[in-house]
């Protein structure tokens, strides 16, 4: 198969049938569409890296419908980094043995509120899907974020998990994650985690003792996040976008 | 030994158990009660009891906070629910039992059957069953009355404790918690008062057996559990109802209050009858270095709403929540834990298996909430579900709510069905279908039963065996 770079342009987009693409939208202000429909069509296998860099001044609220047909494979990449407050709805409707494969990273600062609500709707038989959230959250953060698997009845022999982690890097930041499942169907594998994540005062001892000041620590935790989230990306230009961004918004 | 087959072959019990469901006594007393709720029925409750204003005060409070409200958004859909259609206060009988020969014979053959006396006898501290709304039967062992523990039906507490009732009365389950404590703030009905004082440890558990008889009856027992600083106890209920054709409604209440350094045990099993809604409120507030459990078994009702909670109060503060769900056709169960970490250094553990059969739903329904000031608090919530046909569901909807950033939480659940191999492995030694599937949902189900009391324990694996029942193939 062909492999072609695609940056998103339109409000509905279609992955013809058995093309290999890699799909880039890249948000830079609270402007751009609120919706999109992205339909992925059978046998094709797509690299899709969502980066939301910048709202501009403003808050920002999206939809997203990404429809996987009969035996397309797919990686999501979502990367949320843009400031002020936001909102954002993802369904996902997977087809017969479709694989969905998806990453989400998120950080969030100052006093920004964050909700997400993903869907993955399983909608026919054999699909499968993993599902990774990690968020950083900071300062006086508040962050909400649901994410649930909806198998319906026909789709059984279906393969899914979702893992969520939370990572509260200040006192004051608040998180609520709610990983759903919602199984109409009995012959299926379905899982969900959740944690959050702390350094133990063992393991900061340690750092400590090795001459990392608090801010190098935390930095030492976000690179080694990043670089897992950004491992799978094919684009080495797109990786390097996201490693930035991190680097900039982030680990100052 | 026995052998598996032997072991489930009790065709003859799970036959007596399934009467439970089955029959119902004759409730000539039902025609003195009416349908529906409002302030003349609250008043004539709480003038039949004789009961101090303050009480009529709360049930009028609490009355015009039910009527204030919508129903509640955390739990399952309750729009079949008319509750115009409910009887919400009958009495039984006038007269409280001292032993069991006392208690009218109809209502000893239920109780009988449910296996009472004997537990009552050979293993049990003490007996409070709830006929109704009336309790009938009481009991407790003598040297238990001596160390100063109070164990009677709320009744009997509001006249004789009033001042300990007072101080406690719905203030771990307030009635603007939501629409059903306001509903059963209003019309609580008999139920059971347990006073455990400082430093008293009682090893056997303490036992109360409700059962909802009367067709359309809703019941709402209230039990308050006081245990006092470094004291020890277990309690447990059992619930069950015989099966009608217009919907019941359960709505107790629990409040338990587990003072510093006590520890405290509470389980219960519970079938209501197939028809009725059980929408349960549970609740514990647990102070410094205190210890909370759950433990808990649904099977019956309609639709079952129960989310045992625990609010850790105290530093270092802990509690548990084992549970397990079955829901058969037509059933939700919709139960789950809700633990609110408010004090450092707290912790809390939350186990729930779940079964779907037959096109029922069971959901597990959670909350763990990690306030700011609950530094270094660590929870872990694990629950796994059962489906055991393409008609049946399952869902998890656990919400994890932290304020905190030295929280340590980790949620894991799972759904699967029963494995093929193991069916065909039980098979080979001579088991039926079903019965390698009861094996099999009971090993499921064990991490659970293992902490009920043998005879409970015993009552729950009947239970799943009789759910089984065409359930595999």
């Amino acid at each position: 198969m062909e492999k072609k770079i695609i940056t998103i342009r339109d409000n509905i987009f279609t992955v013809p049938d058995n093309q290999e693409v890699f799909l880039l939208e890249h948000i830079k202000s609270a402007s751009a569409r609120p919706t999109l429909n992205i339909k992925i069509g059978k046998n094709a296998r797509v690299q899709y890296v969502c980066i939301i860099e910048s709202y501009g001044d403003g808050d920002i609220k999206q939809k997203r419908v990404i429809d996987i047909e009969d035996g397309a494979q797919v990686e999501g990449y979502q990367a949320y980094f843009g400031q002020g407050n936001s909102e954002f709805h993802i369904d996902n409707n997977l087809g017969n043995k479709s694989v969905l494969n998806n990453q989400v990273l998120f950080y969030k600062n100052k006093e920004q509120h964050f909700k997400v609500q993903d869907n993955y709707t399983f909608r026919e038989r054999g699909a499968s899907g993993n599902f990774r959230v990690v968020g950083l959250v900071d300062d006086q953060a508040n962050i909400q974020y649901y994410s649930e698997i909806i198998i319906k009845p026909q789709a059984q022999l279906t393969d899914s998990r979702i893992d969520m982690q939370l990572h509260l890097l200040s006192s004051q930041a608040k998180g609520k994650l709610i990983p759903g499942l919602k199984i109409d169907a009995n012959e299926v594998k379905a899982g969900h985690s959740a944690s959050t994540f702390h350094l133990s005062p063992e393991d900061l001892f340690y750092l400590r003792s090795r001459g990392l000041n608090e801010q190098q620590i935390k930095s030492l935790i976000i690179d080694s996040l990043a670089g897992k989230f950004t491992k799978g990306i094919s684009d080495e230009d797109v990786r390097e976008v996201i490693l930035s961004l991190i680097k900039e918004r982030i680990i100052l | 030994m026995a052998t598996p087959s032997s072991a489930l072959n009790k065709n003859k019990k799970i036959k007596a158990h399934n009467s439970m469901w089955e029959d119902h006594n004759a409730a000539a007393y039902m025609d003195k009660t009416r349908l529906g709720v409002d302030e003349d029925l609250v008043r004539f409750i709480s003038s039949e009891k004789n009961e101090p204003a303050w009480m009529l005060e709360k049930r009028l409070e609490s009355l015009k906070i039910y009527k204030e409200m919508t129903l509640p958004t955390w739990g399952p859909n309750l729009d079949n629910l008319n509750l115009d259609q409910i009887t919400y206060y009958a009495k039984a009988t006038d007269q409280q039992s001292e032993t069991w020969d006392d208690v009218p014979t109809d209502i000893k053959n239920t109780f009988e059957r449910l296996g009472i006396p004997q537990a009552e006898q050979e293993v049990l501290a003490g007996v409070g069953a709830q006929y109704e709304s009336t309790v009938i039967y009481h009991n407790l062992k003598e040297k238990f009355r001596r160390q100063g523990v109070i164990f009677t039906d709320m009744d009997v507490a509001l006249r004789e404790h009033e001042d300990l009732v007072k101080q406690y009365f719905m203030k771990c389950v307030p009635p603007t918690l939501h629409k059903f404590a306001a509903l059963h703030g209003a019309v609580w009905s008999g139920g059971t008062f347990l006073y455990i004082p400082k430093g008293i440890k009682i090893d056997l558990p303490l036992q109360a057996y409700f059962r909802m008889n009367a067709k359309g009856m809703g019941q709402f027992e209230h039990t308050l559990i006081i245990v006092e600083e470094g004291a020890q106890a277990h309690y447990i209920e059992g619930c069950s109802a015989p099966r009608y054709g217009i919907d019941s409604l359960h709505a107790g209440g629990v409040e338990i209050f587990v003072a510093e350094g006590a520890h405290f045990r509470y389980s219960s099993v519970e079938s209501w009858s197939k028809d009725a809604y059980n929408l349960n409120t549970k609740r514990a507030l647990v102070q410094k270095d205190a210890h909370m459990e759950w433990v808990g078994g649904n099977f019956g009702s309609n639709v079952t709403m129960l989310y045992p909670c625990s609010v850790l109060m105290g530093a270092n503060s802990t509690s548990d929540h084992l549970g397990v769900a079955f829901a058969n056709n037509g059933q939700i169960q919709d139960t789950g834990a809700k633990v609110i970490h408010l004090a450092p250094n707290t912790s809390s553990n939350i186990v729930m298996k779940s079964i779907s059969k037959g096109g029922g739903r069971s959901i597990y329904r959670g909350l763990v909430e990690i306030s700011a000031d609950a530094e270094n608090a660590v929870s872990n919530v694990k629950c796994d579900a059962l489906i055991l046909d393409d008609k049946s569901a399952s869902d998890t909807i656990p919400v994890i709510n932290v304020k905190n950033n030295s929280a340590v939480l980790a949620h894991e659940a799972s759904v699967g069905k029963l494995n093929e191999d193991d069916i065909f492995y039980l098979r080979s030694r001579g088991l039926d279908e079903a019965q390698a599937g009861a094996m099999i949902v009971n090993g499921f189900i064990e991490p659970i039963v293992k902490e009920l009391p043998l005879e409970y324990a015993v009552e729950m694996n009947r239970m799943v065996e009789l759910e089984m029942e065409g359930s595999v193939g």
